[in-house]
């Protein structure tokens, strides 16, 4: 009740400040456009603008951070949804349905249910975040390098299993991804690999150069070789917001993607993609109209963007309540707010309470805010396909190599990016999907040095993942995952084409 | 009188003068923003650090734009400083982690690659345990890796650095075995600590102070030859009897580095102006607050104090990884 009372003090503080509010409205602009950019990233406009913020007064800097950051992940969706380019690495889910649901001339409508999930998803984080944080904050630490290892073979699997097409192929981009992230010093000995002794290959392929390599260079070189372009530009915006009716029936959906968004987003270093992938997952399952999904199920997109503006306030419980930072943006924050004084840690509550319900208020104005963005920014970036197809795609080409080079400033994530870039090109021809390529460049080091940390731990007993329940559980889950659909057809085969329980219109 | 009042205004002009356009030095340097390479993300120790920085060298008359190039424990980022023009216009922060695989000949750099022109910073090193670890000191920890040979964990950020040797001499103190779990950061080892997955792990205080205080972590031991000012009551290894400098004194420490063939005189205008910001009351409050040294040694001083040190750490590695 008595936080109730602080953050209402705080609520209130924010509103009666128009420069506080100018401020995290700032904020929330420039993360969207950086988000909706392809090329230029969250982490990107959270390095540059931080900085920013330097010379305001402390709460004033944190409101515009804050702002920054959630406004960053949900811009990610738009180019996501029309160009079937992710504008961050968490809306790479967020193709799969919301491309074609563009290019079935849904466009709108697919980013009305992007912008409504993303703002359910920051809320519910939100919520959780306000009462649960430093609970859950505690709960999520007693997962280890084992469970982080199950989790990530997991969405390994998950993603080798969603992606339309034969499983065999997906399979093989996922290892090739794998692969791909085995260049650069080792993780555990510190020894370089397939580096021949050169400093560009010492630094490995990141993960951002890789993604706008692989899925933004194949898609510009398709679209040329394409008659028909992109999703033309719809004539009106109206119809954006899905009817009442439709989104209640995607409310159970949102909710628990969201939830499981705010979960990923707790564990340090797991990241956005991988809730997303399970979030989606799930929906699928429970989905009555699961034979949509892949080719523009509104669920999909609701999952994919509730779970990950739910990672982007997840994110923030570790980093206030025990000052541990989960990713390269939430890094960035963490430095901004020891910059202005604060050390965020178990006690940033007892040392700088105020400035804690401060922040928490600025997490609630930003996703207000981010439905205002959204709706009237949509207006100008569905111009992006009015715009002919010869000069999008060299203006998109730009963006590309400049926003790798700004990465790191370094001209090597140039090559590596035109180099994959080629390379996925000549995948897709072939019929390899480059998705789990992407996430297993992003998962591939998490499964490999989170495997190999476990098995330090334990002394090299295998057993472990075993013994340890939760990491038990997942490992359960994923055999599941990958054994349970042909058994029960089988099954269902062998009783002469009766599924229990299952409808025979829902089967796959 | 009149010529009085022009001379307080030409003193005034020369006192605001350098936010506008730069101290002037015997040869104009810098008439343009220093590029300042950080080796590391943002948000790490480092970056903070040249952050808190930046506005007390631009009064200080030394304008400097940071630039985040990390990767390769720091090894890409001064890669760019060695080849760099020797002008004074791009400058980067060395560490002892970038020095020691420079050492053990894991990157293709060179220490005579650069110009070292001030040292930043000493960081203390501290062994820490979870808040609720049965083991209340140092002894009891020796005591229960003896007990468990091989099978006590001490975790770390990164491998083959500083943080790991000291690892390795706490293991060589009890004259046991032990497991080693390198983390891709410090704050992936705190987190790790305070979910008990591992038994132990050698931080910074700055990375750990706001925990130690809230009682989620627990510092059992200083590695180096004095206790901390910020923790006064943890023993160094010392004082429990534990060499943990066989080799000789090694230390992490980060220092501003140029290209070989740095000028001189302007080495020594951009190493005045370190050391004037460094000594300024902002930041010497920042560091008692994060429990680092500032302690700004220059020229042949500085030149000698690395040496020492990366043979020190050639010589341990050799010794300590090649056991592990």
């Amino acid at each position: 009740m008595e936080n109730l009372g602080l953050l209402g003090d705080a609520i209130f503080f924010e509103l009666s400040n128009p420069l506080i509010l100018a401020l995290t409205l700032f904020g929330v602009v420039v993360g969207f456009t950086f988000g909706a950019t392809p090329g230029l990233t969250a982490t990107m406009g959270v390095a540059l603008f931080v900085p920013l913020t330097f010379p305001l007064p402390a709460d004033y800097a944190i409101s515009m951070m804050i702002a920054l950051y959630c406004g960053s992940m949900a811009g990610g969706a738009i180019p996501a949804i029309l160009l079937n380019i992710p504008g961050t690495p968490s809306a790479v889910v967020t193709t799969i349905d919301g491309y074609p649901m563009a290019r079935n001339g849904l466009a709108v409508r697919a980013y009305g249910w992007a912008l409504i999930s993303s703002v359910m998803g920051g809320l519910v984080a939100w919520v959780a975040l306000v009462t649960i944080a430093p609970a859950l904050a505690r709960l999520a630490l007693r997962l280890g390098p084992a469970e982080y290892a199950a989790v990530a073979l997991l969405g390994m699997t998950i993603i080798a299993t969603i992606i339309p097409g034969k499983l065999s192929k997906g399979l093989l981009a996922a290892a090739i991804g794998v692969g791909l992230s085995v260049v650069g010093l080792d993780q555990i000995t510190g020894q370089g690999r397939w580096t021949f002794d050169t400093l560009a290959l010492m630094r490995g392929i990141d993960i951002m150069p890789a993604l706008i390599g692989l899925l933004v260079i194949p898609e510009l070189l398709k679209s040329i070789f394409e008659k028909q372009g992109h999703a033309s530009a719809p004539k009106s915006l109206k119809g954006m917001l899905p009817p009442i009716r439709e989104w209640l029936g995607q409310l159970v959906n949102t909710l628990r993607s969201a939830a499981i968004g705010v979960a990923t987003g707790i564990v340090p270093a797991l990241g956005g993609s991988v809730g997303s992938l399970i979030a989606y997952d799930q929906a699928r399952r429970f989905d009555r109209n699961r034979k949509q999904y892949g080719k523009g199920a509104p669920g999909g997109v609701v999952a994919s963007e509730a779970a990950n503006n739910g990672v982007t306030g997840g994110a923030l419980i570790p980093l206030l309540t025990l000052g541990i930072p989960g990713d390269t943006v939430t890094a960035m924050l963490l430095g901004g707010l020891m910059i202005h004084g604060l050390q965020p840690g178990p006690r940033l509550f007892e040392t700088s309470g105020d400035i804690v319900w401060n922040i928490m208020a600025s997490v609630m104005f930003a996703n207000l805010f981010i439905i205002v963005v959204g709706l009237i920014g949509f207006r100008f970036f569905v111009r992006v396909l009015d715009v002919p197809r010869h000069l999008l795609t060299p203006a998109l080409f730009v963006l590309a190599v400049v926003g790798t080079y700004s990465l790191a400033n370094q001209w090597f994530d140039v090559v590596i990016m035109l180099g994959l870039g080629t390379f996925g090109f000549a995948a897709m021809m072939a019929g390899i999907p480059v998705y789990p390529m992407v996430i297993g460049v992003i998962l591939g080091p998490l499964l490999e040095s989170e495997l190999r940390r476990a098995l330090v731990i334990s002394g090299g007993d295998w057993t472990t993942f075993l013994t340890r329940p939760v990491s038990a559980t997942i490992l359960a889950l994923t055999l599941a995952a990958l054994v349970l659909p042909p058994v029960i057809r089988a099954i269902a085969r062998r009783r002469g084409g009766l599924v229990p329980q299952v409808p025979k219109e829902y089967q796959e | 009188m009149i010529r009085h009042l022009n001379c307080i205004a030409l003193a005034a002009a020369v006192a605001l003068g350098p936010f506008a356009i730069g101290a002037a030095s015997a040869q104009d340097f810098p008439t343009r923003e220093v590029r300042w390479i950080i080796p590391w993300n943002p948000g790490g120790s480092n970056d903070i650090m040249a952050r808190i920085l930046q506005p007390i060298l631009e009064e200080e008359g030394l304008p400097v734009v940071i630039e985040n190039v990390p990767g390769g424990t720091g090894a890409i980022g001064m890669g760019q400083v060695a080849t760099a023009a020797p002008d004074g216009y791009t400058v980067g922060q060395g560490t002892s982690s970038t020095m020691a695989i420079i050492a053990q000949g894991q990157a293709p750099l060179r220490d005579d690659q650069f110009t070292h022109i001030i040292r930043i910073s000493i960081d203390p090193l501290i062994l820490v345990v979870p808040g609720n670890s049965p083991h209340e000191t140092l002894a009891e920890f020796i005591d229960h890796m003896r007990e468990n040979p091989g099978e006590v964990t001490i975790a770390t950020p990164g491998a083959n650095n500083l943080n790991h040797i000291f690892a390795a001499m706490t293991a060589r103190g009890a004259e046991v075995d032990y497991r080693h779990v390198p983390y891709p950061g410090g704050s992936r080892v705190v987190a790790e600590l305070m979910g008990n997955q591992v038994e132990a792990g050698v931080l910074k205080p700055s990375e750990t102070m706001e925990q130690i205080q809230a009682g989620d972590l627990r510092a059992l031991g200083v590695f180096q030859e004095e206790r901390l000012d910020v923790l006064p009551d943890v023993p160094t290894f010392a004082d429990e009897g534990i060499d943990v400098f066989p080799y000789g004194p090694v230390v992490q420490m980060a220092y501003l580095d140029g290209p070989a063939g740095l000028d001189p005189e302007v080495r020594d205008t951009i190493a005045s102006a370190f050391e004037a910001a460094m000594t300024s009351e902002r930041f010497l409050a920042f560091a008692e607050e994060n429990g680092f040294q500032v302690d700004p040694i220059t020229g042949e001083e500085l030149e000698a104090e690395i040496e020492a040190v990366s043979a020190a750490i050639a010589e341990v590695a050799g010794q300590v990884f090649e056991e592990d």
